[in-house]
């Protein structure tokens, strides 16, 4: 990735994501790096430096996190992509050990979204769409049918994503909601921008994940050592006039940049965990990725491709729709997953073999650009 | 305020690029001389709309919001009246008006181009 460096992820934990009222995001955050540290038999001391993604959790949120352990001292960064927060702090931590600005550091992605209220989040003033009434359900509906002209398709397919993550989630102690559901109940929860039903929007929720990552390899050598194979963080770019909205092209650039950098193909990922932040945004990511060709995103997952036990399963974890999605968590929970399965620690969800797994989050929907931000990470054994 | 059927939109001095809304630095090449003034008229075609049912306080479920398209790659997202079962689907032709869009927290209207179906 860098150079001859080597990346290393040591450990990693997370929380169960959901509603978390009596948790502050702080207690939430603590207790995943606390979790982390354990995992990765690294000490709070050997820390040196943390990078914190969250997205509404204020000015010093990482500070506001590692004062109560004992941690702060060291060059703490907070930082803010949206649904990429996450992510996006992985990354600068990749880039700080690669270097050997640092020999360890600690990623914490954190997001308490309970106490603001449900509904849609409430996305900035001054974007002339937010003005006009668009919602990001309403965006990921236009996608939807744009999808659907361009292609042909059933909603009754579309909503296959949901129904396939909840098989995922139900085996997954850390998601938000796990009681199967069918495409009938999909399609019959409220519509919430037609023809987008709740049950294909992603939850609310609270959550932490932690990662450590290391220049050093692990102490011990029980487990297989996961490395970071690439790290890459874009933006969108900015576009006024026509754009095809099932070609995301911010994820297709930075797939590619991606695979350029670990030296793979997308037919050498074993597991993907994606943004499935609607139903057909998983659709779309697998073609984007390069799991199969444009147009046959319905068929790939209809055929139980993508499923656990299938060519290419995406979203083992349940995903955004299922297991939840704390905005700032997302990114370092998507790492935390990957790592359980390249080490043989994802229990009944675990993909049999996996060697390479792809982490893919994008962040936020402003005016005029397809996503503000999209970040993936590569990890192998 | 916008002619009842056209956008006021504006016209980079240096590459022509047309924006609306409009904007004071031409993101195509990067240009910060003045812009000219330009109008963009309909019809437009929609590329793909929905019926939001859950919004903000100051929007009116249902109502619908969709893309439009027109001459000179200008895409714009409004707000569509005169949407009835089945009259919107992609490439129906659009006309430009003006309504009322949302009500603010104070109680007064916000106005808006908003676009209808040509039958």
């Amino acid at each position: 990735m860098f150079g001859e460096a080597n990346v290393y992820v040591l450990g990693g934990a997370m929380t169960p994501f959901g509603k978390h009222l009596n948790k502050s995001a702080e207690v939430l955050a603590q207790t995943a790096v606390m979790d982390a540290l354990k995992d990765a038999d690294v000490g709070r001391s050997e820390i040196g430096a943390a990078y914190i993604g969250s997205v509404y959790q204020g000015s010093l949120s990482g500070q506001r996190v590692l004062k109560d352990l004992g941690m702060t001292g060291i060059p703490i960064y907070n930082l803010e992509n949206a649904c990429s927060s996450g992510a996006t702090a992985l990354s600068q931590a990749c880039l700080a050990v690669a270097v050997g600005q640092v020999d360890t550091a600690l990623v914490v992605g954190v997001e308490k979204l309970s106490a603001r209220g449900s509904g849609p989040l409430a996305l900035d003033t001054g974007d002339p769409e937010i003005e006009q009434g668009l919602t990001m359900p309403a965006l990921y509906a236009m996608r939807t049918r744009a999808y659907l002209d361009k292609y042909g398709g059933r909603m009754d397919q579309v909503v296959q994503v949901t129904v396939k993550n909840r098989k995922h989630a139900a085996k997954n102690q850390y998601a938000q909601f796990r009681t199967l559901c069918t495409v009938d109940e999909v399609l019959a929860s409220r519509p919430i921008a037609d023809p987008i039903t709740l049950l294909q929007m992603c939850p609310n929720a609270d959550g932490a994940a932690a990662v450590i990552v290391s220049r050093k390899p692990p102490k011990s050598s029980a487990r297989k050592n996961v490395r970071v194979l690439s790290s890459v963080v874009t933006s969108g770019k900015f576009s006024q006039g026509f754009r095809d909205l099932t070609v995301p092209e911010i994820s297709i650039r930075a797939a590619r940049s991606a695979y350029e950098m670990a030296g793979i193909g997308p037919h050498d990922v074993d597991l993907a965990e994606v943004h499935d932040a609607a139903s057909i945004a998983e659709v779309i990511y697998y073609e984007a990725l390069g799991f199969c060709q444009p147009g046959e995103g319905l068929s790939l997952l209809e055929r139980g491709e993508t499923t656990i036990g299938g060519k290419i399963p995406v979203n083992p974890s349940g995903g955004l729709l299922c297991r939840g999605h704390p905005l700032g968590a997302t990114g370092v929970a998507q790492v935390v997953e990957i790592m359980w399965h390249l080490t043989g620690r994802a229990g009944e969800r675990q993909v049999e073999g996996a060697k390479i797994g792809l982490a893919h989050c994008t962040g936020g929907g402003i005016w005029g650009v397809d996503n503000g931000a999209c970040s993936i990470h590569v990890l192998g054994v | 305020m916008n002619e009842a059927d056209s956008l006021k939109a504006c016209k980079c001095a240096e590459c022509g690029r047309v924006y609306f809304p409009e904007r004071a630095i031409c993101t195509e090449c990067g240009s910060d001389k003045p812009m000219l003034e330009c109008a963009v008229k309909g019809p437009g075609q929609l590329y793909s709309y929905s019926i939001i049912h859950a919004a903000p306080k100051q929007f009116s479920p249902p109502y619908a919001v969709g893309y439009v398209d027109f001459p000179g790659d200008v895409r714009v997202l409004g707000q569509i009246v005169g949407w009835g079962d089945n009259s919107l689907h992609q490439g129906v032709e659009m006309t430009i008006e003006h309504g009322t869009i949302a009500k603010e927290a104070d109680g007064s209207f916000r106005e808006s181009f908003v676009f209808r179906p040509i039958n």
